[in-house]
């Protein structure tokens, strides 16, 4: 019966089985095609080509790009056939986008502090959970990153508001004897920035220390070590490898803020992020656009060359 | 560790939680105001935005234009991250771990970066203002995430059932077709809800990629949010809330059931 079964299926599928078959030493190829079209065509060219377009002349803001239909005399977002490092160099001379540049090296270290801060201990919390808590938490801590970030930011102009919650809860406790301002400023532009990142610290981090072999804690409390002196001599130095690649990704994540200062900062607390589509559909000046979100990548491949080299060399918890 | 701290310990996580929650908690209350203004509602509770949001046609067809685009964002995820998770499940290759790293670098590359490099090819290769390249912006975060699912969930799979098949004479795609896919189906469907997600929610591609025509939900809500906060967004916050757990819910219970079936097999 079973016998007759295979038959039967080896003749249905009968030739057709045979041409596919002979593909087989290309298969993983084969299934690797459309992710490498994805890859090089949508997100390494379009890098590359990011940097291109950054060497073009720039029309300046007076070339109108309103009718830039391909080909067009007059209209178009940059010269054509040019190279220039012009715009980089009016970026890096510019005060305005100095300032800019400076300024989103410090609030992306204010982030990655605040955001480090917070996420270790709360994925440690997590980690010594119970099961069903545990599960509950992780969910809590994903909840912000699967929805809508201006969702977030719409609850956040009104917790911080002047008559916000937040506000009458200080009011209410006698910290303040009248309303703080909260929003479109540091405070509001931190607070919202660390809850975009956070999640993806805090899973980093709680997957580090559950990856950890446990036997180590054990031995360790076994040898009679109390359990804040079992966290720092053991926990704590074997989970720094994880925990830097979440500071990793918190860094990179903090030097591309856009939500935050764009909706809850003010015109003095921008970044390049913000400065990227200002430049691009206000200033109609796509070279200088270009420019400032490949400064935004070379930062952001620098911390990841630093990263690597720390990771390369020899450090103390690696020995 | 001593009764004080660990109370400590139990009242940050709180404070924590509340952080992550409150926010969401806060926008979606707004929507249910009576009042013109921006009052948290006490007593009374209204459906007026919501109303006022399904009699807008600009909303109206945000709605729509989000549908169209996280659709075709699952359809173009779905497939690239699929036969990727395949070939890294199924095939040994050399470089097959930095091949895996590189796969996954769009997830941690800023959506200004991605947006800023694809307006440009858009525009060169015609696609710009299109409902297919804010998919493929969108595909470059989600198909990432895919290949995870699809890997765990076909690596995880019982080699045996496979190699029945095989030595019954089934070709080799028929035994994809008849035999695994019907076995990771709910991870697919789970890979689709995720893609799903992020597309609905991701607006900075969206608002350098579209034009007025191919506005999503969060590209109209972003300029409001700017210029003139009223419950009308909270309604369209909502609605993206809404869409967003009802997803999850349906993406938890698929989980569970697939936790069901694996329990009765052992």
């Amino acid at each position: 019966m079973a016998t007759a079964a295979a038959t039967a299926l080896q003749e249905e599928d009968g030739y057709r089985a045979g041409w596919f078959e002979r593909l087989a030493p290309y298969y993983k190829y084969l299934l690797l095609a459309p992710m490498g079209l994805m890859l090089i065509g949508f997100f390494a060219w379009p890098l590359l080509w990011l940097f291109r377009v950054s060497l073009y002349e720039s029309r300046g803001s007076s070339g109108f790009g309103i009718g830039g239909a391909k080909g067009q005399e007059g209209g178009g977002f940059y010269v054509e056939g040019t190279w220039t490092l012009d715009n980089y160099i009016r970026i890096f001379s510019d005060e305005y986008f100095q300032d800019i540049m400076i300024f989103t090296v410090e609030f992306a270290i204010l982030v990655t502090i605040v955001t480090m801060l917070l996420a270790y201990p709360m994925a440690y919390y997590i980690y010594k959970a119970g099961p069903r808590l545990k599960v509950i938490l992780l969910i809590l801590v994903i909840l912000p990153k699967l929805s809508n970030m201006l969702v977030l930011v719409y609850g956040l102009q009104i917790l911080l508001a002047n008559n916000g919650l937040v506000n009458e809860l200080l009011l209410l406790l006698g910290i303040v004897d009248e309303p703080v301002k909260l929003v479109y400023n540091l405070v509001s532009m931190t607070v919202s920035k660390v809850l975009l990142i956070i999640p993806y610290t805090i899973l980093v981090i709680t997957a580090t220390l559950h990856g950890l072999d446990p036997t180590l804690r054990d031995a360790a409390q076994g040898m009679g070590a109390s359990p804040a002196e079992t966290f720092f001599s053991v926990t704590f130095p074997l989970s720094l490898p994880g925990t830097f690649v979440a500071l990793l990704i918190t860094i990179v994540w903090a030097l591309g803020a856009f939500v935050s200062p764009a909706l809850l900062g003010n015109p003095d607390l921008q970044t390049l992020a913000v400065e990227v589509p200002k430049q691009t559909f206000e200033n109609v000046n796509w070279a200088v656009g270009s420019a400032i979100a490949f400064i935004m990548l070379a930062m952001m491949s620098l911390v990841v060359l630093i990263y690597n080299w720390i990771l390369s060399s020899r450090m103390p918890w690696r020995a | 560790m001593r009764p004080l701290g660990r109370a400590a310990f139990h009242a940050f996580a709180l404070l924590m939680v509340i952080y992550f929650t409150l926010p969401m908690i806060i926008a979606v209350l707004m929507s249910f105001t009576p009042s013109r203004f921006l009052r948290l509602p006490t007593t009374d509770y209204s459906l007026r935005w919501y109303v006022a949001f399904f009699n807008d046609l600009k909303w109206m067809e945000g709605l729509w234009n989000s549908l169209i685009v996280s659709g075709l964002t699952i359809v173009l995820s779905l497939i690239v991250g699929m036969t990727a998770a395949i070939a890294f499940s199924r095939y040994k290759f050399k470089w097959d771990m930095t091949v895996y790293t590189l796969a996954l670098t769009p997830v941690f590359t800023p959506a200004v970066i991605i947006a800023m490099a694809l307006l440009a090819v858009a525009y060169k290769l015609d696609l710009w203002g299109g409902y297919l390249i804010i998919a493929i912006a969108h595909s470059l975060w989600a198909f990432p995430l895919v290949i995870m699912v699809m890997r765990v969930s076909l690596e995880g799979l019982d080699k045996s059932l496979e190699e029945a098949a095989r030595g019954m004479g089934a070709s080799q795609w028929r035994t994809f077709y008849e035999v695994i896919l019907p076995l990771v189906a709910p991870s697919v469907l789970v890979s689709a809800l995720f893609a799903f997600i992020i597309s609905i929610n991701e607006f900075i591609m969206a608002l350098f990629l579209g034009t007025s025509e191919t506005e999503t939900l969060p590209r109209i809500i972003y300029p409001t949010l700017r210029y003139r906060l009223t419950p009308l967004v909270a309604a369209a916050s909502g609605i993206l809330m809404l869409l967003t757990v009802a997803v999850l819910l349906l993406s938890a219970r698929i989980m569970n059931l697939r936790r069901l079936v694996e329990h009765g097999r052992s």
